[in-house]
């Protein structure tokens, strides 16, 4: 009889947390993003924050030692290439900027907002998911900085993803590798317009719908499209083709590309302080 | 609730602030490890069934707390993996120090695969993609080779006694 009831007191604990564990699910999945859940969720995550940053500041040494030592070739070898890109860029940065100049003459014309005048709160990454079917991104400013659930995440190169989730003082992003991502992309030399998905962690993105007959060329760059409604302003870089193909009997073209971005290596970022108008 | 409950909650705090400010950062092959699997494994293995239900679940909604997956999610996960683990306890009189990592890579992957099962059913995301195996490869070796510490870890924080596997 005692070791009947010591054989049954697991199972009960486990219906008892099971069913904990459902309702939570359900109430989750039916508050949305102002429930309590999700408020607890924001409450914990302020409280965490100091905790998080004393900790990641005292463990940074071991982490960029553990990472030094992988990647060390492969860093002298970037270094370099970066080097001869920087040159090479100097030399488009004086063309770029008088194309800048026509280019904001006709948003002006047409009453769009340029891009490079969209507010934006700089912020730095803190924590990437601890989960691997979510890529997302903690930084360090929240709702007290201006930042709501929606607005863009850019570098200096181009798209990083999303906010998706608020507090007082963090805010989450949904990066644009994650599978549940979906953006509106033109192609730069043509227009094309494609949708770009996230195919998960260090996978190239597929991009779909993308006109049979224009021409995409490997390496080039696909920009945000800003369609009506779009999650995004156009004109963001958001990556650069890597392989294309037609297999026979389809009526568009299959497209890979790699985010401009480097995802695995983010300090800080751009919130734009923008949301797309219904 | 006594002394060694407390530890043993106490040490699954510790292990998800590790998980959340290290292991969270690390990545290989594009891939983190993910040490919180290993949390109601060890205790299962350790503490038996019944605590290893409870720490699981509390380890599970903290990391819950963080993520963007369902709330609940991986709370309900832990505990089943916790149970499962603490069922082997009584089974084996004396146990090989490796058994403990063999036991974390199957039940690290098998956790794994029943948290990507129910979420593809609660949610709409696509997570059976190529890069799962990637996935399930990186955890679960990384756990076998975590466990013996962390073991270790749980059985110092368990009070001594005959009703563990690992003793």
């Amino acid at each position: 009889m005692a070791i009947a009831r010591r054989a049954s007191r697991p199972r009960f604990t486990l219906f008892v947390c099971a069913l904990a564990a459902v309702t939570f699910i359900t109430l989750d999945a039916r508050d949305g993003t102002s429930g309590f859940i999700d408020t607890t969720k924001g409450v914990a995550r302020d409280v965490y924050s100091p905790l998080q940053g004393a900790v990641d500041s005292a463990l940074e040494p071991i982490r960029n030692a553990a990472r030094g030592v992988r990647s060390q070739d492969q860093l002298e070898a970037e270094n370099a290439r970066l080097r001869q890109q920087l040159e090479d860029a100097r030399g488009d940065a004086l063309e770029a900027e008088n194309n800048g100049r026509e280019l904001r003459a006709l948003y002006d014309l047409f009453n769009i907002r340029y891009l490079p005048d969209l507010p934006r709160v700089t912020a730095r990454v803190i924590a990437s998911t601890s989960s691997n079917f979510e890529l997302t991104l903690a930084i360090d400013k929240g709702e007290n900085d201006g930042i709501a659930v929606g607005m863009p995440v850019v570098t200096g190169s181009g798209l990083v993803g999303r906010v998706v989730e608020t507090s007082q003082s963090r805010s989450t992003i949904a990066m644009i590798t994650d599978p549940s991502s979906s953006i509106g992309v033109r192609v730069g030399s043509t227009g094309d317009i494609g949708v770009a998905k996230g195919t998960g962690p260090g996978q190239p993105m597929d991009v779909d719908l993308l006109d049979i007959i224009l021409p995409v060329a490997v390496d080039e760059i696909m920009v945000t499209s800003g369609l009506q409604s779009g999650a995004y302003p156009a004109g963001i870089p958001v990556g650069s083709v890597r392989t294309t193909d037609t297999p026979p009997g389809q009526l568009t073209r299959n497209v890979t590309m790699n985010p401009v971005v480097d995802l695995n290596r983010l300090e800080f970022v751009q919130v734009l302080q923008w949301t797309s108008t219904p | 609730m006594n002394l060694s409950t407390i530890r043993l909650l106490w040490l699954g705090s510790a292990l998800v602030v590790l998980q959340l400010t290290f292991f969270g950062n690390l990545q290989i092959a594009g891939v983190h490890p993910d040490l919180l699997f290993l949390v109601p494994i060890a205790a299962g293995l350790v503490a038996g069934s019944q605590r290893a239900i409870v720490i699981g679940f509390a380890v599970g909604m903290a990391a819950d707390l963080f993520n963007e997956t369902p709330f609940g999610l991986t709370a309900l996960t832990f505990s089943l993996l916790g149970h499962a683990a603490g069922m082997l306890d009584g089974k084996t009189i004396r146990a090989p120090w490796w058994l403990g990592g063999l036991f974390a890579l199957v039940g690290s992957a098998l956790g794994l695969i029943v948290w990507v099962v129910v979420a593809s059913v609660i949610t709409d995301r696509v997570l059976f993609t190529p890069s799962l195996l990637v996935v399930l490869l990186v955890v679960s070796a990384g756990n076998a080779l975590l466990a013996p510490p962390v073991v270790k870890m749980f059985q110092w924080a368990y009070a001594p006694r005959d009703d563990g596997l690992l003793r």
